[in-house]
């Protein structure tokens, strides 16, 4: 396998084949929490992303100066500065935004996701790679917290992103929201949805990557 | 790898990422306490204004009708001892800032302990207060309250009828209660059982009580508690009766009522 197919691979298999939460099963948490509407889902996806980024290349970085005693204190070190840095930027700038994630910016900290990839990919690629797997995980974290805002904000709500797209009943259109939309449940049945519809499209892909998860999505260009 | 794994090597390692993490952290902080500190201020006067019934608490408004409605209030620095007004040329509500006065031996005092119901330590010498009024008739006044609840201290402000006797509303803007249970402290169902409750007496005893078991007499006006949010609410009920007590507003609102008479 040549270099860049390696990085495509890397950068490429987190967003479906070996998503965190439809294959992992893993961030759920906040995947259930902030997704009762869009806007607080965006951001909150690139809050994710940008922590898995900043956590993968700093432990790739160190990986080879970092006594294997320590490293978990290490990794969760970094990770929980990278988080209070982008809890500081949201409070600065999306004030209101940072009120309703509350204490869920904080949490991931201790998103499984995020010391998930630290430990099974930083700790042993290159930071290169390590910045794509950051990225891709993060993206596949998100585009499953968007889809699932989105239909929780459609049909909960009426709107996206705040905009009326089905207009309410109460408000005089047609629309009678579905109540179960706005509570945390309706995350589960949707992400439940969500695996379903992808095992089913395809299944060889997630077998396979079942089977041999550790040998496949950790590539070792650098012989470490 | 032997060296790798080295006690000092390991304490190198250890010190070093804590120093560059802290520096990191620390000089975001600075950077970027301004800002929020801005935007904090902003928030402040938001609060007045939906405390006051001037903006409903989920209302956007533009930063410029923020300030101008908040203008609509007129701003008093009171003596919470005297219960007179006690504004000086370089102190005024505007730029009073009553948290950092509690911390501030000069600028506050110790609480009695048989005051000191809500467990507050210390409180200012003075607080700011905001009055609604059209004409000379006062419509509303907007008090300051805080305290300690289950986590975090509780802010607030309460906002009294033009007859200086009844609860006009409740706006809780700062607290760190559990989320989901206490910081349904904020939830409009529960604030919509404050409004109209009879804070005073006749004869000028605290009449208010929030949520503690037992206060169903015909003597007390209560506001139903919050299930599984005990400690929050006995916490609101202490600190709610402490600044509406004598130690603390009771004067001041006497002085009002003297006025309106």
């Amino acid at each position: 396998m040549n270099l860049s197919s390696t990085y495509r691979k890397v950068f490429l298999d987190p967003l479906v084949d070996n998503n965190p939460i439809t294959l992992q099963v893993l961030g759920l948490c906040s995947a259930l929490a902030v997704t009762s509407q869009l806007l607080p889902a965006i951001i909150m996806s690139i809050a994710v992303i940008a922590v898995l980024a900043f956590a993968n290349v700093a432990v790739s970085l160190l990986r080879h100066v970092m006594p294997r005693s320590i490293r978990l204190i290490i990794e969760v070190t970094l990770i929980a500065s990278a988080v209070i840095v982008v809890d500081e930027f949201l409070k600065a700038f999306f004030p209101e935004v940072s009120t309703v994630l509350s204490v869920f910016v904080g949490l991931i900290i201790t998103n499984c996701i995020v010391l998930a990839r630290v430990e099974t990919f930083a700790m042993h690629n290159n930071s290169f790679s390590s910045l794509l797997d950051g990225i891709a995980n993060g993206l596949g974290y998100s585009w499953i917290l968007l889809t699932v805002a989105s239909l929780r904000e459609l049909f909960g709500s009426g709107s996206l992103l705040g905009y009326s797209v089905l207009p309410m009943a109460e408000a005089g259109g047609w629309y009678e929201p579905n109540q179960l939309m706005l509570l945390t449940p309706s995350a589960f049945f949707i992400i439940a949805g969500l695996i379903w519809l992808i095992r089913t499209v395809r299944p060889a892909a997630i077998d396979q990557n079942v089977v041999t998860s550790a040998s496949n999505a950790e590539p070792n260009q650098d012989g470490n | 790898m032997a060296e790798r794994e080295s006690i000092g090597r390991t304490l190198l390692v250890a010190g070093g990422v804590a120093l560059v993490c802290s520096l990191i952290v620390s000089s975001t902080v600075y950077w970027l306490r301004p800002i929020q500190l801005a935007y904090r201020s902003l928030d402040q006067n938001f609060a007045i204004i939906v405390a006051a019934g001037l903006a409903a608490p989920d209302a956007t408004l533009p930063d410029s009708e923020v300030v101008e409605r908040f203008l609509r209030l007129e701003s008093r620095l009171i003596d919470l001892d005297s219960g007179t007004y006690a504004e000086q040329s370089s102190l005024t509500a505007q730029t009073y800032d009553f948290q950092a006065a509690a911390d501030n031996p000069a600028q506050s005092r110790e609480i009695s302990k048989v005051e000191d119901i809500a467990g507050l330590g210390r409180r200012p010498d003075l607080m700011p207060v905001y009055i609604l009024r059209t004409g000379e008739t006062i419509d509303r006044v907007v008090l300051p309250i805080y305290g300690r609840g289950m986590w975090s201290t509780i802010y607030g402000y309460l906002c009294i009828e033009g007859d200086l006797l009844t609860v006009a509303t409740v706006h809780f803007y700062e607290h760190g209660e559990t989320p989901g249970i206490g910081d349904r402290i904020q939830d409009p169902a529960w604030i919509a059982r404050w409004v109209g409750k009879r804070i005073y007496a006749d004869d000028g005893t605290l009449t208010l009580r929030v949520g503690t078991g037992g206060v169903g007499s015909g003597a007390f006006a209560p506001v139903d508690a919050i299930t599984g949010a005990t400690v929050t609410v006995t916490a609101v009920d202490k600190f709610v009766r402490y600044w509406l007590g004598d130690a603390a507003y009771g004067p001041f609102l006497a002085n009002l009522r003297n006025e309106l008479n």
